[in-house]
């Protein structure tokens, strides 16, 4: 499903090159629930971003649903990152200005269906979430938990077949950190989608079926 | 997508609201200066109405003891000007044009009270100059001893009081109870040169022989290719007809690169002003969209991780500061319409208040789509991950 050879990043300023990840191999089968786990700045994050294609390796090869990606053209990416890739971010990165159904109908704008269908969507994917009540708020008006739920949502609109998550509930208190860690769960079993997660927490990595360890940009199991 | 965009504009309506406040205001400088412009650039263009190759002007200053005499004397001296073989004609005129002098008047009308300037010339006068008869005859010695002042006037004055009407022998109230009458209607007459609005005007007869006559100037036209050495020989005789008189010769070409020089720097001082205010407002203006567009950057990171690709973003961008240009815009149309309207500026005609619209239109609008292209270009160019972790 997911794969990386020989995966390398390094990020240069004028004085320093600092290694993200260092020759880093992966393989994630379809359907697997996954969990990153490291010290802070081991490149956890950066080996997220790669795989979502929201960053570019500097070396290496990457294969998403068994597609190489060749070109990192924005038109060549754009829709493989709406199509088959849902994103959950540490921070939600939810649009304050837009209701919770507009936050999660986001994705769909960059599909060709209509509005009606859109919006079929949208509310079905807020009731996986148990939000229907609060469709309409915004998210200021919303907890840390019922945010991300938001945000969970919004990744799962469009049925991908990945789903990655940045430390889903590292801004979250123990109860909504596993409200959350539910909703992956049901997410993974019931709708098998291959869900990639990265963590702080040692428990909730444990509830995934495997953990890969990454220190110094090197996976270390 | 539309209905997307117009919602996340609604629900930023405070902070789109003082955009569109810094564009209002934008736009009113803007149309202002366009209609300066374009109000100068078509007085400028307007026929002057006269031609003033190879004319000279003499202003003369008569002796204090001479006063008695003066048309006399300015008659004599005209006489002797006329026999020089260089000079074609000579005639007398109340003022030369292209000085910031005339006489004036307020005529009643049916449209109101009107400022009519004035003149008085000799016999021959407006042939000399060229003028453009369009009905009736020049004033001539046939309005000697008329019980009723004959007058020509200019076609503006003509339709003013009596419209689409014949005026040629027409009566007008003038100065109280005195009655004109119309003889003559020309073209125009823009005594006070290229720089000075289009007006009414009409012109009376100097009569050389009576010794009441009253005028400052005697205006020659020299043959072509005259040079100014002339004006030695000139002096000279103008001294033996007068000699205790001043006289000053200037061309009517001297006198009319004076009048631009002077007409450009009174209108370079607020060109200037206007311009720096317009920069100050271009630059509050890019300072707003671009602080808009750059404090979206996470929100762009995001929408490109959702799948948009970054021309789409970029476009969403444009498409939503036009949208608020626009808004902007009809506000200060409507705000800018009342001028005309209202009829404060005469010579902002509706054409050319819609004209200076049209340009004002174009230029803010391609000011805000260059403010939304280039920060939001910027914006995305960041990698979706770094967007995302823009502060």
């Amino acid at each position: 499903m997911i794969r990386i050879e020989r995966g390398k990043k390094s990020y240069r300023t004028d004085t320093i090159q600092t290694t993200a990840l260092n020759d880093v191999s992966l393989h994630i089968k379809k359907g697997e629930f996954v969990s990153i786990m490291g010290p802070s700045g081991c490149g956890k994050s950066t080996l997220m971003n790669i795989i979502g294609l929201l960053d570019k390796p500097c070396e290496g090869q990457i294969y998403i649903d068994d597609q190489k990606i060749e070109s990192y053209n924005d038109k060549s990416i754009a829709p493989i990152r709406n199509e088959k890739i849902g994103f959950i971010f540490q921070s939600f990165h939810l649009i304050n200005d837009l209701s919770v159904l507009d936050n999660v109908e986001l994705p769909l704008l960059y599909r060709k269906i209509s509005a009606k269908e859109r919006r079929r969507l949208a509310l079905e994917a807020i009731d996986k979430v148990s939000l229907n009540a609060r469709a309409k708020h915004f998210p200021n008006q919303l907890s840390g938990g019922q945010q991300q739920r938001v945000a969970i949502a919004r990744a799962i609109v469009g049925k991908p077949k990945i789903l990655l998550a940045d430390e889903p509930t590292g801004n979250l208190d123990s109860a909504m950190g596993n409200e959350i860690m539910a909703i992956l769960d049901d997410l993974h079993k019931n709708d098998k989608t291959t869900i990639v997660m990265v963590t702080h927490d040692d428990e909730k990595a444990q509830r995934t079926e495997r953990i890969i360890r990454l220190f110094d940009g090197q996976l270390v199991n | 997508m539309f209905a997307h965009i117009f919602k996340m504009m609604w629900q930023r309506k405070r902070a789109n609201s003082l955009i569109i406040i810094e564009i209002v205001v934008a736009f009113i400088v803007l149309l202002a200066v366009v209609a300066f412009i374009r109000v100068s650039y078509q007085t400028y263009s307007a026929p002057l109405g006269f031609e003033y190759d190879n004319t000279w002007s003499i202003a003369f200053e008569p002796d204090i003891e001479d006063r008695a005499k003066i048309g006399a004397t300015a008659k004599q001296t005209l006489q002797v000007l006329s026999q020089l073989p260089e000079i074609e004609d000579a005639h007398t005129m109340y003022f030369p044009p292209f000085i910031e002098a005339s006489s004036s008047t307020t005529i009643d009308s049916e449209n109101g009270k009107l400022y009519v300037l004035m003149t008085s010339v000799s016999d021959g006068a407006q042939q000399a100059m060229g003028m453009t008869l369009l009905a009736g005859r020049w004033l001539n010695e046939s309005d000697n001893g008329q019980t009723i002042r004959s007058v020509v006037i200019n076609k503006m004055l003509k339709d003013n009081i009596f419209g689409e009407e014949n005026a040629v022998n027409q009566l007008f109230d003038y100065d109280g109870d005195e009655k004109l009458r119309v003889v003559g209607v020309f073209e125009d007459f823009r005594q006070m040169g290229e720089f000075s609005p289009v007006g009414n005007y009409m012109m009376f007869r100097t009569d050389l022989d009576n010794p009441k006559s009253f005028y400052r100037s005697i205006n020659i036209w020299v043959k072509p290719g005259t040079s100014r050495a002339f004006e030695e020989k000139l002096q000279k005789i103008l001294h033996q007809s007068a000699p205790n008189w001043q006289f000053e010769v200037t061309t009517w070409q001297q006198l009319r690169d004076e009048h631009i020089s002077n007409g450009m720097v009174a209108r370079m001082i607020p060109t200037v002003i206007a311009l720096f205010l317009m920069l100050m407002v271009a630059f509050g203006l890019l300072g707003v969209l671009w602080q808009n567009v750059t404090r979206r950057t996470q929100e762009l990171g995001l929408r490109r991780a959702m799948g948009a690709t970054a021309t789409m973003v970029q476009m969403q961008i444009i498409f939503e500061l036009l949208v608020i240009t626009l808004m902007a815009i009809a506000i200060g149309f409507l705000i800018a319409i009342q001028i005309p309207i209202s009829g404060v500026i005469e010579q902002l005609t509706w054409g050319v208040f819609f004209q200076s619209v049209g340009i004002s239109t174009v230029i803010i609008m391609l000011l805000s789509v260059a403010c939304a292209y280039y920060p939001s270009l910027i914006a995305t160019r960041y990698l979706p991950a770094d967007a995302l972790h823009y502060e």
